[in-house]
């Protein structure tokens, strides 16, 4: 996320230290904060999953290798955006690198604004994250007040059945479905049926492609 | 006086001297009658037989005398034979117990008496007492037998120590034998493994005086072994680098250890010598120090100098070897070089960045710019190392049968190909001509373009392809012509001379030096490094050296 003064961090990792202290003071130098490490084991001992921000990785460092630590992290279940930074430039090792999900893979030597516009944009996917991970939280609480009639009535209502359908499939009468329609509306504070689902893929109740 | 007073005197003198005879003689005489009577006898007879005196016997038969009746039979018997016979027994032995009992041989004769008329009428008889003889005859005897058994005994004796004789010799021998072929196993043994043995002789205050040194020390050196002598005297043929082994050799010898130690030795001529000395301490306890010094050495010059010589190759061919593998290098070095070189660009950048913002961070500013330096100063250190490196290529040209040249890396290059599992093949002409060069800058051209085909023919598809370097001479240029013919994916283009500029390459790791370098050291020896298209797949990379015209040396 960010760090005490509100600005989001940038880990730097790179086993070079005239490489290193140069991006963080070329991050430094437009308003971020980096944090530098000369390994990802030094890396991994000092970062927090839930902190956020992104991360600037060498490829092909002596003990593991940026995209080892890519792999890791995806097993972890850590989410944070890298940005790779590479002396070697290999084309598979930068297939490899995209297609895991890293945001840019970048040979040296670079533009500072290549690298700047690289961090930004994974800062960017990460306050992209961090506000989805919001969203599917506050669902989920939403969600958490509905009575388990109310839930059954949402389940129906967002796969787009009518009132007196759903009336049929409950074996309740009519007026009930509307009365719990009502009260699912207002708890999950959705403005439309269209609002509900959105919320309902939020909460996990829904495949998030509907 | 008348004849017959004459003849009387004579006949009593006669008489006499028969009486004194017959008294005397030391046989006993006796005579007897027809009737076996004895008429007379001597006195020897007369004790033997018994009777005081001669005259007593008279009248007497044997068997009133002193013998038995048996012997008294036994002589009437002989004396009847011998009167009826007429004829004489003579020198018969017999045994005859005498009047005092004693029981003694008797050789004794009889003869017949005759009358006046011719007829018989008695027997005389002469009884010697050969009992002593017959004594000292078998005492003699005995001892003969004795002397005989000595004599066998020692004869014996002789023969036993005669044979014992023989024995020692023969083991004698038999040990000259064995000492004359140990020793001629040692001489052997000695000149086949050491060059010259000597022996030394330590007096206590560390003077050293030659015993012995064989001759072959004087053969190969050129010194006297008299030299050799003195304290440290041979030390002066001792090379001034290797005293120091030398001293410590010696201090060794005269604690009671043997030394095994290799030195130098500059020969009279100045030749040097290189030893490998075995030397032993005779050592004595109750002095307490060494006495004697026996040792050996060997030359081993020849194989010092082949050992120096693999060094130096070694030591060459490590250096090819790091080279040929520019792939691997410059891969290394792009990488050394990139870093400070993003340092730079990143720090400069940043540099600008802050000096356009509206609060100049003179502190970061200051930082940026020392970063800078420093990363400049390092990118130039690892572009000196790499000159330093690249400048050990300067040449040394020395006449060259580049057979020799593409024969030392052979291994190297077979080596090479079967990492990349493909075969090699060589095709050199046999009859080359001499050409001026540097062999390992020449070597270093031929394992990159060896190598650039080994790698040409991974990408290929074609298997069974093989690795060729033929070597042959061009009389018409009067040079020597290298090829290394591959089946990769060949040439690009129709341009091929792109592909011997520097940092041209195809290779993903690779800075593309290979070709420049290797063209740069060809021109160097006045050749030409180019590529042709092989008419079925692949290329093939061929060099010239100049060969030596007659009168160019």
């Amino acid at each position: 996320m960010t760090d005490d003064q509100g600005k989001p961090t940038v880990f730097i990792v790179d086993d070079d230290p005239g490489v290193r202290q140069m991006i963080a003071r070329m991050v430094r130098s437009v308003g971020l904060s980096p944090r530098a490490f000369a390994s990802t084991r030094e890396f991994l001992d000092a970062y927090d999953p839930g902190a956020g921000g992104c991360l600037v990785l060498d490829v092909r460092m002596p003990d593991e290798s940026g995209l080892e630590l890519q792999e890791r992290l995806a097993e972890m279940g850590v989410a944070v955006p890298i940005v790779f930074i590479t002396g070697h430039g290999t084309v598979p090792s930068s297939v490899r690198a995209m297609k895991r999900g890293a945001v840019d893979f970048i040979e040296k030597p670079f533009d500072d604004q290549v690298l700047l516009d690289a961090i930004h944009a994974a800062l960017t996917r990460d306050a992209e994250h961090q506000r989805a991970a919001t969203a599917r939280a506050e669902a989920q609480a939403r969600l958490a007040m509905l009575t388990p009639r109310e839930r059954e009535v949402l389940t129906q209502v967002v796969t787009g059945r009518a009132n007196k359908q759903i009336a049929a499939t409950l074996g309740i009468a009519e007026q009930t479905v509307k009365l719990h329609r009502g009260r699912v509306m207002s708890k999950m504070q959705a403005d439309s049926v269209a609002e509900l689902v959105v919320l309902a893929q939020l909460a996990g109740v829904l495949p998030a492609s509907a | 006086m008348g004849s017959s007073d004459r003849r009387q005197t004579q006949q009593a003198e006669e008489r006499h001297l028969l009486t004194h005879i017959i008294a005397h003689i030391p046989s006993g005489v006796f005579w007897k009658d027809r009737d076996f009577r004895y008429l007379g006898c001597n006195e020897a007879f007369a004790r033997s037989a018994g009777v005081a005196r001669p005259d007593d016997i008279v009248g007497k038969t044997d068997y009133e005398l002193a013998w038995e009746k048996e012997q008294a039979d036994y002589f009437r018997t002989c004396d009847r034979r011998v009167m009826e016979e007429d004829r004489p027994l003579l020198n018969i032995e017999e045994v005859e117990r005498q009047a005092d009992g004693r029981q003694a041989i008797l050789l004794t004769s009889k003869v017949p008496l005759h009358a006046a008329d011719g007829q018989v009428c008695g027997v005389l008889g002469i009884d010697t007492d050969i009992s002593e003889l017959k004594r000292v005859e078998a005492e003699l005897r005995q001892i003969r037998s004795e002397l005989e058994s000595r004599v066998r005994e020692r004869t014996a004796d002789l023969a036993r120590a005669n044979e014992t004789l023989q024995g020692e010799v023969a083991e004698r021998k038999r040990a000259e034998e064995a000492l004359r072929v140990s020793q001629e196993q040692y001489r052997l043994v000695s000149e086949l493994t050491s060059d010259y043995a000597y022996a030394f002789h330590a007096d206590a205050d560390g003077f050293c005086r030659v015993e012995w040194v064989t001759g072959a020390f004087t053969r190969i050196t050129g010194h006297d072994a008299s030299q050799l002598a003195g304290r440290g005297g041979w030390t002066q043929i001792v090379h001034p680098d290797d005293l120091p082994v030398v001293e410590r050799r010696g201090q060794g010898l005269f604690a009671g250890r043997t030394m095994v130690t290799e030195f130098r030795i500059v020969g009279r001529d100045g030749r040097i010598w290189w030893l490998r000395d075995h030397a032993r301490p005779i050592w004595h306890e109750a002095e307490h120090r060494t006495v004697r010094i026996l040792g050996a050495a060997q030359d081993i010059t020849e194989r010092k100098q082949a050992e120096e010589e693999s060094q130096r190759h070694q030591a060459a061919l490590a250096h090819v070897a790091r080279l040929s593998t520019m792939g691997e290098l410059s891969a290394q070095l792009a990488h050394e070089l990139n870093q400070p070189l993003c340092t730079i660009v990143g720090n400069a950048q940043t540099a600008q960045r802050l000096l356009s913002s509206a609060s100049l961070d003179r502190e970061e500013l200051r930082e940026a710019l020392g970063d800078i330096v420093s990363a400049g100063k390092h990118a130039g250190e690892v572009i000196r190392r790499l000159r330093a490196f690249l400048r050990e290529q300067q040449p040394q040209f020395v006449m060259l049968n580049v057979e020799r040249v593409v024969e030392e890396v052979a291994d190297f290059i077979e080596a090479d190909a079967r990492q990349h599992g493909r075969r090699v093949r060589f095709a050199v002409a046999p009859d080359l001509p001499v050409v001026r060069g540097d062999p390992i800058q020449l070597q270093q051209v031929l394992l990159n373009l060896v190598r650039n085909g080994l790698e040409a023919m991974r990408e290929a598809s074609e298997a069974a392809g093989e690795l060729i370097v033929h070597v042959r001479r061009r009389d018409e240029s009067n040079e020597v012509v290298i090829g290394v013919s591959d089946t990769g994916a060949g040439l690009p283009g129709e341009n091929t001379e792109t592909i011997f500029e520097p940092f041209f390459t195809t290779k993903a790791a690779g800075l593309g030096l290979g070709l420049s370098i290797s063209r740069s050291i060809v021109e160097a020896h006045g050749g030409r490094l180019w590529a042709e298209s092989n008419e079925g797949p692949g290329a093939t990379f061929l060099f010239t050296v100049p060969a030596i015209r007659k009168g160019d040396e």
